[in-house]
């Protein structure tokens, strides 16, 4: 049976040296690529580890593709792919060889895990070093190989932690282009495991937040973006200072954001129309007019300073009933 | 004509039983180790031993070419003697170049893995941390039972084949057992010790420093204990247990028959064998584990 | 208020290039240091903070040379780009030496070890060895150390590698008001919009040479041989074209996958700007939203590394 689901946590926690860090997870992921967010010590590598089957389940159930890690945690990772954070290789093999030997890992016969070992190193963008060793790859080849290597058995769900660390804007960029490529076109699953919001901003279109071992908040970006209120962003050429006079004439609230921003806030009627009345009236250019949403960092740190908020009130009600009795 | 895009495709195929990953990684670390040019020049000499045993089996089986040398004195008659004590005194000449073996081709097993991170790609495969243990394991083995138990069971050929009495390795077949058995005397602990050692460090020299002290200091210790205590009411002989020296050479002495050096139940060796192996399980279990929880 | 005056700095290590004839000027406030690997980008802090002296031209920091001036390191403070340092030490214990290295007696520098230590939200930690501290609190450890003797100017290298969102987030934070205080404050950094969030002002080098300086739009509006991209949402795609295919400036028009959308490429933005008032206003066509594609610091930093 095929789950439509990448992830489904129910009620989940894991101990770790009898010590909580899931505490009471429930989510669920369907299948698309999936942006995992938190700080240190939020639980994503613990989670990580729970869904390759490392780690034993105290309480609750968690399925990656409908299968079950604690039972079937070979199944599991014979569907995965996994490109850890660490700088991780096997000393002394080229680049072919690495791959396909991890090819021959995940069950791959032998001549077709040394083809889809070269695919994978070209998809890649390695395929003018693939003969090369790896001790001698730089830090964005060694990126690109541990890709290659989680890619060649033909995974369902791809686990990225920290996909872009050490690498340049380019190289940055390239990266990021390659991740959306595969989940876009090839129909491969991500969860994308990163520090940096702009990375899973721009590859995801689902998120997980997870903060102290809770979820913080999750689903599809587009939905946690929206805002109530219609209000939109402009950035002008020209005097600020005669828009914002000229908005006023009309009856119209202006504020000034960092960086020039513009925030205008108009019934929802009234239409741009008289937007652009405005900037011809103070003789300014409108050269970015958008819908305002919440960016992903918003998102984020509300929905932890939320978080954070709810457990300090349950441990005061919890200080207030220890103190009456 | 139609285009083809050169990208990534999807693999329609079966994959291949999971039982099999063992091999896979025995396979590779096989290779690998083969591929080290000063390794096979080691392993080399770790043969040499063999040529010479050959050799003396070639002249007991061409007595009449010593005949023509006029060479055919009582003593070399003595060296020409092919019976168990033969045997058995080439396994005793094995131990040390099983020694080199387990040295070179294990002390970096697992501690190269751990070093680069590796154990953690490994564990990330659909393979077992049985899987990984067993074919890591798997390499010193092979390399092993290339200068222990095969070579043995050969010069058992060779004399057959020299004689052309076919019938010598039926008569013998206890023989072939004995030599089969003591190579696994020799390997199975050797081989639970450098993977526990290769697997509590990252580097390859403090493995290799690690596994030279714990097979030669406890060897001279127990000489120096059992010389110092001959004369007190303490039985030396228990000494004897704490060696892999002596232990090795104490159950060789009884599987062939030959004068025991310490006056202990073989049971007791035995004994301190398993006790070192499962230890060596449970150093493994701890490390490998370990390495999956923490990051 | 300091300036740090760059006059056509070099530097080789034997036959490799570290940087080539950089002329800059940097005014108070915050500038991101840009450049892909390689650079010079370290090569030029560490000129400028007096650790190797530069092989041709020179540098000054509110008039101070910076190669051999004992006095520079009372205006300058740097946080470098490195993952070990002092392990057995604690947190606590590395500020204070530090400070005392300042020139603080031993009561101050420890009150301003922990002072500094309070503002990077270390309290926690600062009695603990920093061998054990994450990733995220030795980057907030080296922050520490150089912004504890409130320094004119500050030099980061990559100021938030490792951190969590949060800690990035705060890091940001600080780094934007200590420009804002009126201090010079100089980033490199690989995560252009972290250093957007921070500043407008960038530096940009590649292969040792400088790019740009400046503002971003600015920068932008001097890049003439890349067109610019206008992207625009409205409900009439189809007749908005029809008019637009019109206008001389407008080189191309093309339907994105969202149905409402058109993209406008067009090589001389103020006409093509100007016009759009009367679009609105005269053949009463909705738009929705405008926004221009490539005026940022992702695509300036392409459009000048390329």
């Amino acid at each position: 049976m095929e789950s439509k689901l990448a992830l489904q946590i129910s009620n989940l926690s894991v101990y770790l040296a009898s010590k909580e860090i899931l505490k009471n997870v429930t989510a669920e992921m369907p299948k698309g690529a999936i942006g995992l967010l938190g700080p240190n010590g939020a639980g994503k590598s613990t989670l990580l580890k729970t869904m390759m089957g490392f780690l034993r389940v105290h309480n609750g159930s968690i399925r990656v593709l409908g299968f079950d890690p604690q039972r079937e945690g070979a199944e599991v990772r014979q569907r995965i792919g996994y490109m850890p954070e660490d700088d991780t290789y096997i000393p002394g093999m080229t680049a072919v060889e690495f791959v396909s030997y991890c090819g021959l890992l995940c069950g791959l016969p032998h001549k077709e895990a040394m083809l889809r070992a070269h695919q994978s190193l070209h998809y890649c963008g390695l395929g003018e070093a693939r003969y090369r060793t790896i001790d001698t790859y730089s830090t964005g080849m060694r990126q690109r190989i541990k890709l290659a290597q989680a890619l060649v058995h033909d995974p369902e769900l791809l686990f990225l932690d920290e996909p872009t660390n050490g690498l340049d804007p380019q190289g940055r960029k390239s990266m990021l282009d390659l991740i959306r490529e595969i989940t876009r076109n090839k129909n491969i699953s991500v969860i994308l495991s990163s520090h940096l919001l702009h990375d899973v901003e721009t590859v995801c279109d689902q998120v997980l937040v997870l903060f102290q071992g809770t979820v913080a908040t999750s689903g599809r970006i587009e939905d946690l973006k929206r805002i109530a209120q219609a209000a939109y962003e402009i950035r002008l050429k020209g005097d600020a200072d005669s828009f914002i006079d000229a908005l006023a004439q009309r009856g119209i609230d202006c504020q000034t954001k960092k960086d020039n921003m513009l925030q205008v806030k108009i019934q929802e009627e009234t239409g741009t129309e008289t937007l652009f009345q405005a900037a011809q009236d103070a003789g300014v250019q409108i050269r970015h007019m958008a819908k305002e949403e919440m960016t992903l960092k918003e998102i984020f740190s509300s929905a932890i300073q939320q978080t954070n908020g709810n457990q300090n009130e349950s441990t005061t009600e919890i200080n207030q009933v220890n103190s009456q009795s | 004509m139609p285009v083809y895009e050169q990208t990534y495709s999807h693999y329609e195929g079966e994959y291949r039983p999971r039982s099999l990953a063992w091999t896979l990684i025995a396979r590779r670390g096989i290779i690998q180790t083969w591929r080290k040019k000063w390794f096979r020049i080691i392993l080399m000499f770790c043969l040499a031993p063999f040529i010479i045993m050959t050799l003396r089996i070639y002249l007991a089986s061409n007595m009449e070419l010593l005949n023509l040398l006029e060479f055919n004195t009582s003593a070399v008659k003595d060296i020409l003697n092919i019976d168990e004590k033969f045997y058995h005194t080439f396994l005793l000449i094995q131990s040390f170049p099983c020694f080199l073996m387990t040295l070179f081709t294990g002390a970096d097993l697992i501690a190269s893995d751990r070093r680069t991170k590796a154990l953690t790609l490994y564990l990330s495969k659909p393979i077992t941390r049985l899987d990984y243990l067993f074919g890591k394991a798997s390499i010193p083995c092979f390399y092993l039972y290339l200068v222990s138990m095969i070579p043995g069971l050969f010069l058992m050929f060779f004399y057959a084949f020299f004689n052309e009495n076919w019938m010598y390795l039926w008569e013998n077949r206890q023989i072939a057992g004995r030599i089969v058995l003591l190579s696994h005397v020799y390997i199975i602990p050797m081989i639970a010790l450098i993977l526990a050692i290769s697997s509590m460090t990252r580097s390859k020299v403090s493995a290799v420093v690690m596994f030279c002290v714990i097979s030669f200091v406890p060897d001279t210790l127990v000489n120096i204990l059992y010389n110092l205590v001959q004369e007190t009411w303490i039985n030396p002989d228990y000494f004897s247990l704490f060696s892999l020296n002596t232990v090795n050479r104490q159950l060789g002495a009884v599987l062939f028959k030959q004068e025991i050096p310490y006056d202990l139940h073989w049971g007791w060796y035995v004994s301190a064998l398993a006790v070192l192996v499962a230890l060596c399980g449970l150093i493994l279990n701890k490390q490998i584990r370990a390495v999956e929880v923490v990051k | 208020m300091a300036y740090i005056e760059i006059k056509n700095l070099s530097k080789w290590y034997g036959q490799v290039l570290g940087i080539s004839g950089v002329t800059a000027r940097i005014e108070p406030g915050v500038t991101g240091l840009l450049g892909p690997n390689g650079a010079g980008k370290s090569t030029l802090l560490k000129i400028l903070t007096g650790q190797i002296k530069a092989d041709t031209g020179g540098a000054t920091i509110g008039g101070i040379p910076v190669w051999n001036h004992i006095k520079l390191y009372e205006i300058v403070g740097f946080c470098p780009d490195m993952e070990k340092f002092y392990e057995r030490l604690t947190g606590l214990e590395f500020l204070t030496y530090m400070a005392r290295l300042h020139g603080m007696s031993k009561s101050k520098a420890m009150q301003t070890a922990r002072d500094t230590l309070h503002t990077m939200g270390l309290d926690d930690a600062v009695n603990k060895r920093i061998g054990a501290y994450s990733k995220g609190m030795r980057q907030r450890v080296k922050f520490a150390q150089a912004i504890m003797h409130d320094p004119e100017v500050l030099f980061l290298d990559e100021p938030m590698q490792g951190m969590d969102p949060l800690g990035r987030l705060q890091t940001a934070e600080l780094i934007r008001d200590y420009g804002q205080r009126g201090k010079t404050v100089v980033v490199s950094s690989h995560i252009l919009n972290e250093v957007e969030d921070m500043t407008n002002t960038i530096l940009v080098l590649n292969h040792g040479q400088l790019l740009a300086e400046g503002d971003v739009h600015e920068i932008r509006e001097l890049i003439d041989e890349q067109p610019r991209h206008v992207r625009i949402t409205t409900p009439e795609r189809r007749k908005l074209s029809n008019i637009l295919i019109g206008f001389p400036e407008v080189q191309t028009i093309s339907f994105e996958d969202a149905p409402d959308e058109l993209m406008v490429q067009t090589m001389s933005p103020d006409a093509f700007y100007q016009r759009l008032p009367d679009l609105v206003m005269k053949d009463k066509i909705t738009i929705e939203q405008i926004s221009t594609l490539d005026d940022n610091l992702e695509s300036v930093f392409d459009y000048l590394v390329k």
